[in-house]
């Protein structure tokens, strides 16, 4: 069962990479029809976890793949995975509503990253959807209270201390569960680099 | 080469979006200069991508469809030229000095550049604010030390964290030179010394007006005391 689950994860994965840069070079309707099916209701969970209400959640949604058609030629498959990609995106349109000079920052983010990941001298193109699997299925594994804070920080938006609160833990507590989990999941795509 | 980095945490912070904006600059700034965090920073989104893919989906109304999206693209414009271009380094033609460690901060700059001025502290010391990125939660500036010059001892009230973007200083914990990274928290005492072959100037970020108010008595006192 694991088997067949992560090699239809794998699957999924390879097209969205794919799907993106076939938007971005194509401006293929179909690859971002697939895109949309599959990451416009989660993006909606993600807005909603980040506290927006439910209209202003489908708003950045929207807004989301907007961004996503536009920007799509940007696109490097050898720097992030599509969902990494479409993160940032939703990361700093969140950011974007609530502080602009905060969102002025992030804004260039892709750029720098592009610039700044050219001692990498990967060629295979597959490496990112491979890791992207990985790093699924990394996180899956972890043990379930450094799961919960690593959830609780990237997709519900807390801070270190909103996590310690919500969860009644000492912040120190909290911050060693995450950096455990960052370890052990940055030890692995550092090693699926190799 | 760059020693002294942000913690994991803050990386993590970062790349969530969760950083008040001062410490979003500062660690924004770093990242630009060090390879090493800009990959640990990737893999925090990595991360966060992940977690989006894989996450529980929510039902969608009938507003958001992928026909409404279609309709959207079709009617926005396509993107200008320079939206697809990566941003050139901005030179700085003011008095504030060419910061070429970070072009980020080199373009936060030059776009306040009318309402920044360096001030004098005390004797050997000055500072530049820049309020625009400042919060009652943080407090946001440049600051210069002469070569040499020596920071009476003080300790925090809250956290402070510096990034070197020319020359270097030293203090109990080691020697900090150009892109180096310090966090330094209510607990720690410290007293750095700018190196004696150039002037050293450094982004602050500093937790909260009091902490703030009660520094920089501690900073003057020695001088008024002249």
């Amino acid at each position: 069962m694991a088997g067949s689950a992560a090699r239809e994860l794998s699957f999924l994965t390879i097209s969205f990479d794919e799907r993106l840069v076939e938007v971005g070079s194509n401006k293929c309707r179909d690859a971002f029809r697939e895109l949309f099916d599959h990451f416009a209701p989660r993006l909606k969970s993600f807005y909603l976890k980040g506290g927006s209400e439910e209209a202003a959640a489908e708003e950045l949604v929207q807004e989301t793949f907007v961004l996503i058609w536009r920007k799509a030629a940007l696109y490097d498959p050898q720097k992030a995975a599509a969902s990494t990609w479409i993160y940032t995106i939703a990361r700093n349109l969140r950011i974007d509503r609530l502080r602009k000079e905060k969102a002025m920052i992030y804004k260039e983010e892709e750029f720098f990253a592009t610039k700044l990941t050219t001692h990498e001298t990967q060629t295979d193109v597959t490496y990112q959807n491979q890791m992207n699997t990985q790093l699924a299925q990394a996180i899956a594994k972890l043990p379930a209270p450094q799961a919960q804070v690593i959830t609780l920080a990237f997709f519900e938006e807390a801070t270190h201390s909103d996590i310690a609160k919500r969860l009644a833990l000492p912040l120190g507590t909290v911050k060693s569960r995450l950096r455990l989990a960052f370890t052990r999941l940055a030890e692995m795509l550092e090693g699926s680099k190799q | 080469m760059i020693r002294h980095h942000p913690s994991a945490e803050m990386l993590m912070s970062y790349s969530a979006g969760t950083l008040d904006t001062g410490q979003t600059l500062i660690v924004a700034a770093h990242l630009e200069a060090c390879p090493t965090c800009a990959t640990h920073a990737l893999n925090a989104r990595s991360i966060g991508g992940a977690l989006l893919e894989n996450a529980l989906p929510t039902t969608l109304s009938e507003n958001v469809t992928f026909e409404c999206i279609s309709d959207k693209i079709e009617q926005a414009e396509r993107p200008a030229a320079s939206e697809l271009e990566s941003p050139q380094p901005i030179k700085l033609a003011n008095s504030l000095e060419a910061f070429t460690l970070s072009p980020l901060l080199q373009q936060v700059l030059q776009q306040s550049s009318s309402r920044l001025r360096w001030r004098f502290v005390a004797p050997g010391v000055r500072q530049c604010a820049l309020p625009l990125f400042s919060s009652p939660a943080e407090r946001v500036r440049l600051l210069a030390l002469e070569p040499g010059f020596k920071t009476p001892e003080h300790s925090h009230h809250g956290f402070e964290h510096t990034l070197v973007l020319k020359g270097s200083y030293s203090d109990e914990t080691g020697n900090y030179c150009k892109g180096d990274f310090q966090s330094v928290t209510a607990a720690d005492c410290h007293q750095p010394v700018a190196g004696g072959e150039e002037e050293c100037i450094c982004l602050t970020v500093t937790s909260g007006a009091p902490r703030f108010t009660a520094f920089l008595p501690r900073l003057l006192r020695p001088f008024m005391d002249l």
